[in-house]
This record gives structure tokens, sequence and C-alpha cells, in this order.
């Protein structure tokens, strides 16, 4: 886990390749989940967490799915609080010229069907295409069973589908 | 593969190229902790900096109108004498100026003093100080007149009635001794109104050496608060000072910033000044004043005031009967000469025709 799915082993004692590893994935991660770049970044910051407690972080088998837990959830109650914000910033971003500050209009509107499924789904969906995790992983990175990621990740599939008007028969990995 | 994993994967790269473009910050700087909490925090702080302006604000603008003394006065040197030099950083002194309000130099008199101390009490009910000024000997016209020009200050300026925008005001109303002669030297003691530039010491009661205090008057002995200072007794000792900072300055509602001075020793002091440096004290305030209170007390005497009647009158009279006299002169010789008629019926009735 960790540079887009090259896994860094972080060791106790050494915050700062673990931090320069998975800064950009976490950020990804964060931005993917709460559609904003700025907060994004502010949500990355919780590494800050990360190296206050790094003592104990450290010692995790995989501290990157401890940030990208923490991140995720953050992300996900974020967006929830800045509901009524984010409506109001959309509102105003459907003025703008396309691709100041978001991803191409249909990336964006990808990410914005991801953003729409429940939370869950939506974590399930980032992290297993953006971070490119198999369905182990990401269980373990949600704390949650493999038969759930991939229960989440079949309903997620379902309602892009239908929502972006794709195609969707093929099996869940 | 589906076409929405194809979507999914493409967005996924896109998003990770957008990210290439994200500077890693130094870890260093983690050190301050939780940022997705500072929109939160900044938003708290700026509201309590909010709350408190106002709060500053509401305080200053009534301050105005209840003056609340403030928590830490000026700082002195301890163990020095007060000297106007000890003034806080940034409060300037000037020398005094006459009061170019001649309508609002106060003064009192012996059944005005009941009055004149209510005008000095402040609509806090706060007083701002006891007036102290009696005279029994001087003539009591001169003080009905400033008597009655201070309350028409004060329905102006009630907290202040000599305190002018431009001039330095400041009043000295004489106490005379028993013993003392008629002359206006011998006055004894003075209430001082004293404006220091921006800084305002309300009231300053010095009395010359030797006085006894229980030679004033009881009216006046009562209306006495504190003798903050007295002429050539020891300079007030830092310790037995107190100051009230009232504020005040540019964009605060009051053009005064206050400091009241309280003497809490038992005994009178002597509040110290340069008088090398221009700076003003309680005693040149008291000689300077005294020449104008001798003008002061000539000019509005009611001698001087019925004579100037007395002697308007008479000129008027002595005009009047000048006036009557050219009168009459121009009155013959301008008078018509109509009878040049009965002159012609007369010459005419010489020639008769």
């Amino acid at each position: 886990m960790g540079s887009w799915g090259s896994r860094v082993v972080a060791q106790v004692g050494d915050f700062d390749a673990f931090f320069r590893a998975e800064y950009r994935p976490v950020t990804g991660l964060a931005y993917v989940l709460c559609g904003d770049r700025g907060r994004a970044e502010d949500l990355a910051q919780e590494f800050a967490a990360a190296h206050r407690s790094w003592s104990k972080v450290g010692g995790y088998d995989d501290p990157g799915a401890w940030v990208r837990r923490v991140v995720a959830n953050r992300a996900t109650s974020l967006r929830r609080r800045k509901s009524a914000e984010d409506r109001a910033v959309a509102r105003l971003q459907s003025r703008r010229a396309p691709g100041d500050g978001e991803t191409a209009v249909d990336d964006a509107a990808v990410w914005r069907a991801v953003r729409a499924l429940p939370r869950r789904q939506a974590q399930v969906v980032a992290l297993m295409f953006l971070e490119d995790l198999d369905v182990h992983e990401v269980a373990r990175v949600l704390q949650c069973g493999e038969a759930t990621v991939r229960t989440h990740l079949h309903r997620a599939k379902a309602t892009l589908a239908q929502r972006l008007g794709l195609d969707h028969e093929a099996e869940d990995r | 593969m589906t076409a929405l994993d194809d979507r999914l994967h493409d967005a996924a790269v896109a998003v990770r190229g957008e990210m290439d473009d994200v500077a890693i910050p130094e870890p260093a700087s983690l050190q301050r902790g939780g940022c997705p909490r500072r929109p939160a925090l900044l938003a708290l702080v700026g509201a309590a900096a909010l709350v408190v302006v106002i709060s500053a604000v509401v305080a200053l603008a009534s301050r105005d109108r209840h003056p609340q003394p403030h928590s830490q006065p000026p700082s002195i040197a301890a163990g020095s004498a007060l000297t106007v030099a000890d003034l806080p950083a940034g409060w300037k002194a000037e020398p005094f100026v006459e009061n170019t309000r001649p309508n609002c130099l106060p003064s009192f008199t012996n059944t005005a003093i009941d009055q004149a101390t209510r005008q000095f009490v402040e609509p806090s009910g706060e007083i701002l100080q006891e007036i102290v000024a009696y005279e029994p000997d001087v003539a009591h016209e001169e003080f009905d007149l400033a008597s009655r020009a201070m309350q028409r200050c004060s329905n102006k300026q009630p907290d202040l009635p000599a305190m002018g925008d431009e001039s330095a005001a400041y009043f000295v109303a004489p106490v005379r001794a028993p013993s003392a002669s008629a002359d206006d030297a011998d006055f004894d003691a003075a209430v001082a109104l004293v404006r220091l530039g921006d800084v305002r010491i309300d009231v300053i009661v010095f009395r010359r050496h030797g006085i006894d205090e229980h030679t004033l008057e009881p009216l006046v002995r009562a209306a006495v608060d504190k003798v903050v200072a007295t002429q050539g007794l020891k300079p007030c000792a830092l310790g037995n000072l107190a100051f009230d900072y009232y504020g005040g300055g540019g964009a605060t509602g009051n053009d005064f910033g206050t400091i009241r001075i309280r003497n809490t020793a038992t005994l009178p002091c002597l509040l110290k000044g340069s008088s090398a440096s221009r700076e003003p004290t309680a005693t040149a305030a008291w000689s300077r004043r005294r020449s104008h209170i001798r003008w002061q007390r000539h000019s509005s005497s009611p001698r001087g005031r019925h004579g100037y009647r007395r002697a308007r009158n008479r000129r008027a009279a002595k005009w009047s009967a000048t006036c009557s006299l050219l009168r009459r002169t121009a009155t013959i010789r301008l008078r018509p000469r109509v009878t040049g008629c009965a002159s012609r019926t007369r010459s005419s009735r010489r020639r008769g025709g």
C-alpha cells in the first residue's frame, strides 16, 4: 500500500519516509471522497495524528491502512457536515469553465457519482479503484469483512452503472 | 472488465495525475496538528475577536459617560516624587494656556457651593471632585458672575464645564485665610482644574505652607475631599498616590484621557513638577492664575461695573445735553424763513403795494 499501489513498509522511527510515500495517495483518496482539493489537503493533515502517535501507529502492521481509514471516515463526515456548502459550491462550479481546479468533466462526473453513493460504498470504490487495492486490502483498511466489501462493491457498481448509464455485467473482483 | 470499470480506472488515473502536482509538505509542519479543524478554529478565533472588539467599543462608549478606573495604572519609578514627567509614555505635558473661554470660568460663591458641587457630579452619580473654593470676603458679585457662567458651561458640558477643545482650561478659585489681608496675594488655597495636553488631572487642591486646615471655613473644609498637594511640603510619595486611569484618546469617543490622582496619605503633599522644562505644576498654575484672578476681580467688581455705568450714563447725559443744545441751535439756524410773505407784505405795505 502506498505510492499508488506500491507498498511501503513503514518502520517505527521512519515517519518521514512513510509520510512522503503516503501523502499523495492519501490526499487523492480524500480528494475523491470529499470532492475538494483544498479540503483534501487539509484532511491529509491527519498524518499529524499519525505523527503524534507514531510510536503506536508505527507499530501497526500497515500504518497506511490506519491513515486511510481515518482520512476516509473524516472525508465522508466532512462531506456530510458540509453538504449545504457543497451544494452552494456545486452551483458556483456549474458556472465555471471546465478544468479550473477540477478534474475533467467526465472524470468529475464519475467521482461525483461515487461521492453520491452511501459512505461505505464510496469508500470501497475509492480504495479499490484509486488505490488499486484488492478486496482483502480494502477489508483491512475499512476493518470489515471481505464479504461485506464485495457486497458494497456490487451495490456501488450497480448504482454507478445506472447513474452513469454504463454497462455492468462482469463479476466483481 | 466492464465499461464501468474502465471508466472508474480512467477517473482514478486522472486523479493520480492531479495528485502528482500536489506538493508534499515537510513532515515537520505537521507538528501543529489537525488541519481539518483549522477552519472551525479560525471561525472560533474570529468570533471571539469580534466579540472582544464589540465589547471594547461598547465599553469605550459607555466609559465616556461613566468612566471606570483602568485596572492598570501608569507605572512610576518607585521611590521618586511624582512629576508630570512620570506620565505614561505617549502622553504629553503642555504649558498652561489661559482659558480662552471666559464664559466658562467657574468660580463659586458662598451660597453656590452646593450647587457648584452638584455641577461636578457626573451623570453616573460619581463625584468627579468636591469643590473647595470659597472666599468669604471677596466681592460676591464676582463669583456670582463666574458661577452663572459656570452654570452656562455646565449645561453644555456637565462633567467638565471649563474644558474646551482647544483651550487648556483650568481654573483657580481662591480661598483666603481669616488672618490674611485683602490683597490677592494672600490667597492661601486654590483649586486647579488642570489639563496637560491629552491628560486631564481633574482637580488638584493645594494650600500654602503654614495654613492650618482648620483655618478654612467649615463649609470649605467639609467640601474638601482630598488635599492632593501642598506648597512647601514634602513631595508626594509614590506610595501615597494612586492613579485612576480612565482612558481616552482618538476614536474612543473621549477626546480627553483622564488620570485621576488621589492622595491616599493622611497628610497633604506637593505634586512636583519641573519648571525648567516648562512643565506645569500645581504651584505654577496658582501663580499664573493669581494675576488673572486679580484682573477678574477688578474688572467685574460691582464698583467697576457700576462706575462704568455711571460714567456711561454721565457721558450719555452729557452727550444728550450737547445734542439737545445742538438740536436747539440747529433748530434756530435751520428754522425755515416762512415770514417772507409777511415781510413782503410789510415791505409792500411800506411801498404801498
